[in-house]
């Protein structure tokens, strides 16, 4: 324990010491006071001068203030004298005002489609570095936000592989290129400026010192240059942690290591890691209970473990307390014997979670008992207003009266139920027999009505007719964009009478849940991912099932890539870097955590990426580590753009491969290698997997696998494999137009349809069967902007729509010209006779594929890319667009039910 | 005579000890213009009395603000609709008064001991506090009411619900109307006003009732609002928040909409006197919090107050907390000098663009050889160059005395809640609450509690804090 602490106290004083090395700088510069000699400055390399047309100002911490006049440009600096195959480009530097083109030093040009050189730089909020290799420059973008006026070493590296930047030692971006750089014919060595040919945009700020290295530091030397000891080894999980808050003022985190040995936590408030507590368990699974967490405050924890001599750190995780969805449970005040009645009546109906309602308050020990031994809001309703005071007043000094249990005011305890209808989970009758009003507000499928003066007989209520589900990113395996939810025959908002409204809010997600995966919905539970966190909600009434926070969970530019999770109705599968994660749908319990196969690659360096179920098939794929998006700063975050660095290139993977599920358990079954799958593409129906992969051999042999380019649109061949053997079905050599915006597959049992974006778009149909074209046909964008030029296609009622158009999916004939003009980001979905998608005034809109007329909700705003989910018969819509700063958005979830499934709840 | 003679000795000795007369705080933020203003006089310092401690934090309406917008770069985004994160209380005649968000009811205290008097529930949250007359009890509630029960046993005494709608939709393991009170109760002359709304796609209700039976005097429906947060009100005009959106204004006394204030929002408003509404901007672009004060007549230039946290007006002061500073400014010089200072620039834009056209004319003449006209042109060019000169004077000057309407500064925690009582400046911050001199900007006291103090009331020689831990704490002398 004492080894632990004295890494707490590393890892908290770590700044303290500085450890300077010299490391051998190419080109030094020194900007305090007296390294100038009036209104020049000396490099090391002694044939540098950098000059200025006054003379210099410094600021009180003795820092060059520059701005303005205030910038070095040399001319006349060779590119042969600068590196090429590696190059480290440090700053120390303080920034007074973002812009969207900052320099602080650099030897570039950027004009247009030419990008040549190197620059160390930012722009309205974060730093940047980014270097040329010949096609468009490449850009890693620092992960979090510079504050202005605060002092910081930048740092910037690239080693033929990989491009990186630091923050103050720390990696902040990372990404992988491939060649030398290429520099312009003719460029400035800037300093204090973002300076080419044609541009010249003054950096508002001071500078300390600027470096340039012909190699790239490795990332200890970096952090000893920024006064930070060498990084300790990270942990290696088997199971990756999982943050649970499990009770008012606790939480509790599980992970699992290769190697038994001693783990501990070390956590604090803010981002003081001041305290720590020793992780229980043995092989390898450990846990810690954090106690006396304080209401609504983010903490910061690191996962510390201890190899014999040797100490390995997790990277320092967050959590908000705010975000603790746990209720509080009933007080022990209740007679042990009506607990146990209750108890009873939960045990024999099997539900916990969600909306109890009791008819009839005469029993007040009951609603306590409920209280007591479930998670649900319990609602009763009383006639008699006797009764209700002493009920209200006995539970109020019990502590749960509105917290846990409420009581509300009817006339008659046989009239109408003042409630929605389709919300309640468990209801519970002391003496009304069952009639329609009780089955209108059970929720349908699951519901159960339990009548205790009928010897607790239970009856429950039938699914609803034509209402479906949203199991993958896409709705289903085959990426439709649809589900099979007739919405009840709605096609307009007005057909809709809001069901639920509340949790999630803003502060679960990133503020418009940029690209990121959809919400799912299995077995009437809607799972929704926000800020590397996750939360199940019963679709029907919003409650909260479980949620849970996964450092490692966040994915970002679902458009170039794919989801990150699949449910069905017992689990939900999530993908989480080299794992998969099977949770109990229900309740949130990890019952198994999954390895990409073949095995071997984990160590390797592979990540899971696709994640989807077909019949008994889990499927996966292995991406390469670092290839998936994650950064989510910054307006070029937001992947919205058209070239090659806009994050348009696709995420593809090594390998396919197959876990066979029986009984919620996984086992391995198959792998299939042949290609580089691209990740948009994969898709699967009828027990058949569908995708696109290349087989250049220039691609098989790059290190890279986020990849654009000529190459990556070569040699492609469209492949049928079998999902439960992995078998080859079919495969078709395709030469489709490149998809250089965008890239999908989906399947229908109408057919196969592949839409490559690039100026326009190009639809390609494919029979599922053979694999053989089946009809083509091309169409101009409706925008380039706010995903217009790559939005997704739905495919619905054997049709495709794809703004504007809608075509016959079985004959690609035109059949509209007319769909519902999309005004923002989020793409369509479709469901029953409408699609959704964010449309006038960038509201929540529908259009009504029969009238085709548009309606809107005011001020509801999805999330920028896809969060309005037909499913469960109502439309579903978890919170994904609060953080959008600019609008007056109702920030919150809420849950949509189709008039005419209310029944008599008008 | 004896009494009478005990009377005037009790007058004399309350002037020469400056002892004032002990003041009600009926309603939310003291008044309707939500001043947070009494001119009663606190003894300090204050002492802990009691606490009422509660086992669970209000359950607030909505979740807090996004962390950040990545896309635009802003950070540490407001929240603007946390209208109920404490459970602020009422206080009249030894009585203390507040509204539940967790046991839908609100409760009624002994201000000298902070023993339960009486319990009156509701069918959903209450989530600001009663407002207090003439023995009764006025407020809003989740489940779509407006309840009145009367002060000494809180007993029923009339309820009104808007909307024909009876159905309760599930909202945070609760139950709520679509058309949920959330604006409290406002109570002017016979009148007592609420707002039932929440989806900008149903109607929206604003209600005036006969505040003595509950019966309706108009019930004004409305299109696209979001009504929430305390109501304000003038003698004709019914303030309206909306949170995410421009608080909305309407005529007292028919309840129809007049307009909406332009470039303002949140739920954190007050009025002052000069019918000028203290309020958050629009939207949560600024990075941090910002306080505006604006005209809802519209003309007036807006002020703008960066980085601020609270803001209160006493007559022609403001006080102030920017950055790690509490301070005061003469709110109505600087306004002039602001509105100044813009006229000026006004008047140097016109000035340039004037020199500019000279300028022009000057080079095509000199192109076409007009000498004579040149000459005329360069005399007009040096006559708008010393006005331009003299405008920027100005400008400096006027910008020079702006900073001299700041008053006192001092070190100051960011203020959740910010009121003045009789020359003394109470702080709400976390874990704890000071008194600053209002005069000197000098710390007189200062009592810890647990959680933010969100809420504070001076009534009747006591301070009450409510925190956002759900707990409410009373100092006295």
């Amino acid at each position: 324990m004492l080894r632990l602490y004295l890494l707490l106290c590393f890892l908290t004083l770590v700044c303290s010491s500085v450890v300077r090395s010299d490391d051998g700088a190419l080109h030094q510069w020194h900007f305090t006071k007296t390294h100038w000699k009036g209104s020049s400055v000396s490099c090391s390399d002694l044939s540098l001068v950098g000059k200025i047309t006054s003379e210099p100002d410094f600021n009180e911490d003795g820092g060059w203030i520059t701005g303005g006049s205030a910038a070095i440009s040399i001319e006349g600096v060779k590119a042969s004298s600068l590196p090429s195959q590696q190059i480290t480009v440090e700053a120390d530097v303080v920034i007074e005002k973002g812009q969207q083109w900052g320099g602080i030093i650099s030897y570039a040009q950027d004009n247009g489609d030419y990008e040549r050189g190197w620059l160390l730089g930012y722009n309205e909020s974060a730093f940047v570095f980014w270097i040329s290799t010949g096609g468009s420059l490449k850009e890693v973008v620092s992960d979090m936000p510079f504050t202005p006026g605060v002092r910081y070493k930048v740092t910037g590296s690239f080693d033929g592989k990989n491009i990186r930047i630091y923050v103050d030692g720390r990696v902040s971006g990372a990404a992988s290129i491939d060649g030398n750089i290429v520099y312009p014919k003719w460029a400035y060595y800037a300093i204090g400026a973002y300076k080419d040919e044609n541009e010249n945009y003054p950096m508002l700020g001071r500078l300390f010192s600027a470096s340039v290295f012909s190699k790239a530091l490795t990332e200890d030397q970096v952090r000893a240059r920024s006064g930070l000891k060498p990084a300790p080894k990270p942990i290696e999980f088997t199971a990756r942690p999982v943050l649970r808050f499990t009770g008012k003022a606790e939480a509790q985190i599980q992970w699992s290591t290769a190697l038994g040995s001693d783990c501990a936590v070390v956590y604090g408030i803010g981002k003081s890691l001041d305290r720590m507590i020793a992780a229980k368990g043995d092989k390898g699974d450990h846990v810690v209970t954090l106690g006396d967490l304080r209401h609504a405050e983010s903490y910061s924890y690191r996962i510390v473990q201890t190899l014999g001599n040797e100490e390995r750190v997790s990277p320092e995780y967050e959590f908000n307390t705010s975000l603790n969805f746990n209720v509080l449970r009933g007080g022990e005040g209740g007679a042990q014997g009506v607990v146990s009645q209750a108890a009873a009546i939960v045990e024999r109906a099997g539900i916990n979670r969600g909306y109890c309602l009791v008819i009839g308050a005469t029993k007040p020990e009951l609603l306590l008992g409920l209280s007591s031994v479930t998670e649900m809001s319990v609602v009763a309703l009383e006639s008699d207003q006797d009764t209700l005071s002493a009920s209200r007043k006995y539970l109020y000094e019990n502590g749960v009266y509105g917290s846990r249990v409420s009581i509300i005011k009817v006339d008659g305890i046989n009239d109408k139920i003042p409630l929605t209808s389709c919300m309640v989970n468990l209801l519970v009758s002391l003496k009304r027999k069952d009639d329609d009003e009780i089955r209108r507000v059970l929720v349908p499928g699951r519901g159960k009505a339990m009548f205790l003066s009928e010897g607790g007989r239970i009856v429950t209520r039938d699914k609803l007719k034509d209402s479906g589900e949203w199991t993958h990113q896409y709705g289903n395996a085959g990426n439709t964009a649809s589900s099979n939810d007739s919405l009840g025959g709605a096609t307009g908002t007005a057909d809709f009478a809001v069901q639920w409204v509340g949790r999630p809010g803003a502060d679960f997600g990133i503020d418009r849940n940029p690209r990121m995966p959809a919400p799912i919905v299995a077995g009437g539970r809607l799972f929704h991912q926000g800020m590397n966190r996750l939360i199940a909600l019963d679709s029907n009434n919003g409650a909260v099932l479980w949620a849970a926070e996964i450092p490692d969970l966040r994915r970002v530019n679902i458009p170039r890539d794919c989801g990150n999770w699949c449910a069905d109705d017992h689990n939900l599968y999530v993908a989480v870097k080299d794992q998969a994660f099977i949770f109990n749908a229900e309740t949130g319990r990890r019952r198994q955590v999954l390895k990409v196969l073949p095995e071997e690659m984990s160590s390797k360096g592979h990540d899971w990426g696709y994640i989807g179920r077909v019949g008994n098939a889990l499927l996966g794929t292995t991406v390469r580590r670092a290839t998936g998006y994650t950064s989510f700063w910054s307006k070029r975050m937001w992947f919205d753009g058209k070239g090659a660095n806009d994050g348009t290139a696709q995420v593809c993977s090594d390998s396919l491969f197959s876990y066979e599920l029986v009984n919620s358990r996984a086992k391995p079954s198959w792998v299939y290698r042949q290609g580089v799958i691209l990740n948009p593409t994969i898709s699967a129906m009828s027990g058949r997997i569908y995708f696109v992969e290349t087989r250049n051999k220039k691609i098989l042999a790059s290190t890279k696998r986020r990849l654009s380019g000529a190459d990556l649109w070569r040699d492609q061949f469209l492949v049928a494999l079998d999902a439960r053997s992995g078998k080859l079905i079919w495969e078709q050599a395709i030469d489709t137009q490149d998809g250089t915006v965008s890239f999908y597959l989906q399947a229908s049992p109408e057919g196969l349809l592949l839409t490559a974006s690039n100026t326009k778009f190009h639809l390609y149909a494919f029979d599922p069967e053979t694999g053989m074209p089946t009809w083509k046909k091309s169409a101009n964008w409706p925008d380039d902007h706010h995903s217009g030029h790559f939005q997704h296609p739905v495919i619905t009622g054997g049709n495709i729509y794809l703004q504007p158009n809608g075509y016959r999916m079985n004959s690609g004939e035109l059949i509209t010209s007319k769909v519902g003009r999309r005004e923002g980001c989020h793409t369509y979905v479709g469901a029953g006779g409408a699609l959704i998608y964010r449309g006038k005034s960038r509201q929540i809109s529908m259009w009504d594929r029969k009238t085709e007329s548009v309606s809107s909700w005011p001020r509801l705003r999805p999330s920028c890319w896809l969060n309005t989910i037909p499913a469960s018969g109502m439309l579903l819509v978890p919170e994904g667009g609060g953080g959008c700063s600019c609008g007056g958005w109702m920030e919150t979830s809420i849950g949509f039910l189709p008039k005419s499934r209310l029944g008599g709840a008008r | 005579m004896r009494w009478l003679y005990l009377l005037l000795v009790f007058c004399i000795l309350r002037v020469l000890l400056g002892i004032s007369q002990a003041e009600d705080w009926p309603t939310y933020r003291h008044d309707n213009r939500r001043s947070g203003v009494t001119q009663e006089k606190p003894d300090l310092p204050l002492n802990l009395a009691w606490v009422r401690k509660s086992s669970v934090a209000p359950m607030m309406a909505w979740s807090g603000p996004a962390k950040w917008d990545a896309y635009s770069g802003n950070k540490d985004l407001q929240s603007m609709r946390n209208f109920d994160p404490a459970f602020f209380v009422t206080s009249v005649k030894g009585a203390v008064f507040f509204g539940s968000s967790i046991d839908n009811a609100v409760h009624c205290l002994d201000s000298k001991t902070g023993k339960e008097r009486w319990v009156s529930f509701a069918g959903g949250a209450v989530r600001l506090p009663p407002a207090i007359d003439s023995g009764r009890v006025y407020f809003g509630s989740d489940d779509g009411y407006a309840y009145c029960v009367g002060s000494n046993d809180g007993k029923p005494i009339w309820k009104f619900r808007p909307a024909q709608s009876d159905r309760l939709i599930p909202s945070n393991g609760k139950l709520i109307s679509p058309w949920p009170v959330r604006s409290g109760v406002m109570l002017s002359g016979k009148k007592a006003y609420f707002a039932a709304s929440l989806l900008p796609w149903e109607k929206s209700y604003l209600c005036a009732l006969d505040k003595d039976n509950g019966k309706p005097i108009y019930i004004s429906e409305n299109a696209n609002m979001t009504l929430q947060g305390a109501l304000l009100g003038s003698t004709t005009t019914v303030y309206a928040p909306q949170g995410r959106s421009m608080p909305l204004l309407f005529n007292a006394t028919n309840g129809k909409a007049i307009k909406g204030v332009g470039g303002m929002g949140g739920t954190f408003c007050l009025l002052t006197e000069d019918e000028l509404l203290v309020g958050m901007p629009a939207n949560q672009k600024s990075s941090g919090n910002v306080i505006q004060i604006g005209d809802p007549s519209g003309g007036q230039a807006m002020l703008k107050f960066a980085g601020a946290d609270r803001l209160l007006v006493v007559g022609e002061m403001a006080y102030i907390h920017q950055g790690r500073f509490l301070q005061s400014l003469n709110r109505i010089e600087y306004a002039r000098l602001q509105k100044r200072t813009s006229d000026l620039g006004a008047q140097l834009k016109a000035l340039k663009a004037n020199d500019n056209k000279l300028r022009k004319e000057r080079k095509a003449m000199v192109a076409q050889k007009k000498q004579p006209g040149v000459k005329g042109v360069d005399e007009k060019i040096v006559q708008v160059g010393g006005a331009i000169k003299d405008i920027e004077g100005q400008i400096n000057s006027s910008r020079q005395s702006l900073g001299k309407c700041f008053g006192w500064e001092t070190s100051c925690p960011a203020p959740y809640e910010l009121i003045f009582a009789g020359g003394v400046l109470f702080v709400g911050a976390k874990g704890k609450v000071m008194a600053f001199d209002a005069e000197s900007g000098k710390e007189k006291w200062s009592g810890d509690v647990d959680g933010h103090a969100y809420g504070l009331v001076y009534s009747d020689g006591r301070l009450y804090v409510s925190t956002s831990l759900g707990h409410i704490y009373c100092f006295s002398g």
